[in-house]
Parts: C-alpha cells; structure tokens; sequence
C-alpha cells in the first residue's frame, strides 16, 4: 500500500490534484494535436480539415532530423554595375546563423519570391549597383555528384521589390 | 485501500532536491543562449525590412520593436536569469520575466523559433510548477507534479521523433540521414562525425541506438526499476549528440531537466552517496 505523506510535508489539496491531473491531460491531448500535425506538416497525412489551427500546435511539434537533407544550400550574390559583376559576401553582409546555417539558404526563404525580392532589395540598398543576381547552388553532402544550380533572379536595384 | 488514499498515494511528495541543479542549468543555458542573441538583436536591426525565420503566425514578417526596447528586453533576459540563478523569492519571478522578454524578442524582432526555443519553452513551464522558489531542496520532499509535467511532454519529445523516424523514413534505417546531418557544414562538420560517417557500419548502430533510445523513454521513464538506466543512456545521448553537432544550446537546456526525471528515490540515494 502506498504510504501516507508524513504530517507537515506539502501536499496539493484535494482540488487542487483534480485541477493537476485536467492540466496533464490537456497538454497531452495538445501533445496529440502535435504529433497530428507532425505527420500533416512531413506530408504523411492530409492536413487538418482547419488548416488555421496547424499553427497552434508548433509548439507540440516534435520531429527532429527526420526528414533526409543529402544537400546543403550555398546561395551566391553578384552585384552588378556597368557591365562588371562583383561577387557579395552574404555571410558577412547577413553574419546571424542558426544551427542550420543562413536563414535565407532555407528552402522555406529561396522558395518565397516575395522573400527572395526582399533580400535583393536589401542588397541593392546597401550595395549600391543596378542589379543584383541570385542563385542557389545545391551542394551534395556526400561526395560524387556535382552541385544542381537554381537561379533566383536577376533583379534591378531600381524596381520596387513590393 | 479507498479511493481518496490511493488519490493521497500517487500524489504523495518525493525528494526535491533534483529542482536546484535544473534551475541552475537551466539558468547557465539561457545565459549561453542570450549572448548570441545580443548579437542577434544588432542584426536585426541592421536590415529591418529583412527577417530570415518563418515562424509562428507570421510574427517573423517585420521587424516590430524600436531598438530602445529590444535592448532593454536584452537587458530583461539576463536579469530574469538572474533571479532564476540566485533563488528564493527571486526565482519564479525571475522565470516569468525571463520568459517574457523572451517572447517580447522572438515576436518583436522576427526571430526564427526552433527546436531549442520551444524545448527551452517547455523546461520553463515544467520549472514554473516545481518548487524552484525554496532552499534547501535536498532536505524537503514536494509535490510530484512538476517532475509528471516534465515525464509527459518529454516522453511525447523523445516517442514522438523516434515514432516517426522508424516508421516512415528509412534513411533513418540505414544510417543515411545521420551520415548527412554529421557531413552538414553548419550542424555538423567536427573531425569526429566526419569519420563516424565515413563508416556506413558505424551510422548505422548509432542511427539504431539513437531509435531505441527515443522509442525507449516514454515506456521505461515512469518505472522506479529502468528509469535509471533510460535517464544515463539519455545523457550519454545528448553529450555524445553535442560533441558530434552543433545544436546550440540544445543538449544542455533538456538536461537541464535531467535532475527532475531522475526518479526522486534515485536521486536522492545519489546525493547521499556523494555527500558521504
């Protein structure tokens, strides 16, 4: 049988271990929601019927190195002036990282034109050349196959990115 | 036995000691933490029409802090750390503040909110309900539900990945997907995990260890009998994890948690043996 609490040792009062266990199991229905949304968001099911609350459960989200990443993203700059192209530094022009590397070599950012016309215009704005030409070379992390180039753009430093 | 005693039972107070070495590293990882982020609010605010993250709700669209602020919510961080550290009637309020300057920061400047944001998250949380306001730990025994907290959402942490893993990505089968993790130049790249990978052998067993280990803590945890053992293979775990890639400060804020999972009974015949 399992022992008493000794007198004068804290114990939750009765309310209180009723309030205890319904706070466990809402955050392990929230736990749920999460793993539901897990398998939505690596495509292992069909997203949720409201895809507004997807969102709520990130918090809840836990699939860590799951997903296979064979290549890691270099995206390049050139800013061009006069018919001459000098190459930008993105790493000392954008120095925060994350774990993962550069926010904007995210697939996430480099598939968002409104974000990548974003990052050329910020170029622009501080480069000062006519135009700036974007691209994404996938490098394979194990070697033999050679990188696969994707350009993002050529834009004009005068055009309004909006 | 009735009802109400059995209640009384599963909620009797165990060994409290385990909450002051967590809120110790918990406080030590954020401070980690926090000096990078000091750097990062200077960032942003260099390019503030330009944010990198995508995270909840789009609060990462714009930068939406004037800098007064953001440094004073800088400044906010390391005091709530602080009090965390120091204890007594400044713990919990130093979390609480802690927590929102935090959340001022991540919505306020568009940082990206990942992995070691959310699991930070979760310790705060599951600190919040434990006795981290007391001194004197090691002399009291308190209620349970603070380290149940902690079981619970680690367990859905560790289940959840290792579920996924083994069940619908084979790289994680053949030891691929860790062989590409360890070669990544940001994450991984050390001289260590460059070899690990080099042997397909080797990235394997692990790959298989890491699954067993992730699929086995939420049946083991909850036993007086194997918690033990899944909580040492838990921290060799994370420190062989962290000496292979670069996570941040990942590994140390979920062991932060360690000293709360450990079984009370556990921890305690430890802190004896280590005061003899």
């Amino acid at each position: 049988m399992a022992a008493l609490p000794a007198p004068g040792r804290r114990n939750p009062p009765g309310w209180a271990q009723g309030a205890a266990v319904a706070f466990l199991a809402a955050t392990a229905l929230y736990l749920l929601g999460g793993y539901r949304m897990s398998l939505a968001e690596l495509g292992y099911a069909p997203a949720p019927a409201v895809g507004a609350v997807q969102p709520w459960f990130w918090a809840a989200q836990f699939h860590m190195f799951n997903e296979p990443r064979p290549t890691v993203a270099k995206v390049g700059a050139e800013m061009e002036a006069g018919g001459r192209s000098a190459p930008v530094d993105l790493e000392a022009f954008y120095p925060t990282l994350r774990e993962e590397g550069p926010g904007y070599a995210r697939r996430r950012f480099t598939s968002d034109p409104q974000r990548v016309a974003r990052l050329a215009a910020d170029l622009c704005r501080h480069g000062g050349g006519e135009s700036v030409h974007l691209w994404v070379d996938r490098v394979p992390k194990l070697a033999g196959a050679p990188p696969v180039r994707e350009e993002l753009g050529r834009f004009a430093c005068a055009a309004d990115p909006s | 036995m009735s009802r109400g005693r059995a209640a009384l039972g599963a909620f009797a107070p165990s060994w409290a000691g385990g909450w002051t070495p967590a809120r110790w590293l918990f406080a030590a990882a954020q401070a980690i933490e926090g000096t990078r982020q000091v750097r990062q609010i200077a960032d942003s605010f260099r390019h503030p029409e330009l944010n990198f993250g995508s995270g909840i709700l789009h609060l990462s669209d714009r930068v939406l802090l004037p800098p007064a602020l953001a440094w004073l919510l800088g400044g906010a961080v390391f005091v709530g750390l602080a009090g965390l550290g120091w204890g007594g009637r400044a713990a919990r309020p130093g979390l609480l503040l802690w927590m929102l300057a935090e959340l001022g920061l991540f919505a306020g400047l568009g940082w990206e909110l990942n992995a070691p944001e959310r699991i930070a998250g979760w310790c705060a949380v599951g600190l919040l309900l434990g006795p981290i306001g007391e001194r004197d730990l090691t002399a009291r025994r308190r209620s349970p539900v603070g380290r149940w907290f902690f079981l619970l959402w680690m367990s859905a942490m560790y289940g959840m990945t290792g579920w996924l893993k083994v069940s619908r990505e084979p790289g994680w089968l053949d030891g691929s997907i860790l062989a590409q993790a360890l070669l990544d130049p940001y994450l991984g790249g050390t001289d260590l995990g460059a070899r690990i990978a080099a042997v397909p052998a080797l990235t394997t067993a692990l790959s298989l260890a890491t699954i067993t280990f992730e699929l086995s803590f939420p049946l083991l945890v909850g036993f007086a009998a194997t918690n033990p053992a899944i909580v040492a293979a838990g921290l060799c775990f994370h420190v062989g994890v962290s000496s292979v890639l670069n996570l941040g400060t990942l590994g140390i804020t979920v062991l932060s948690a360690y000293p709360v999972i450990l079984h009370p009974d556990a921890a305690e015949r430890l802190w004896r043996a280590w005061r003899r």
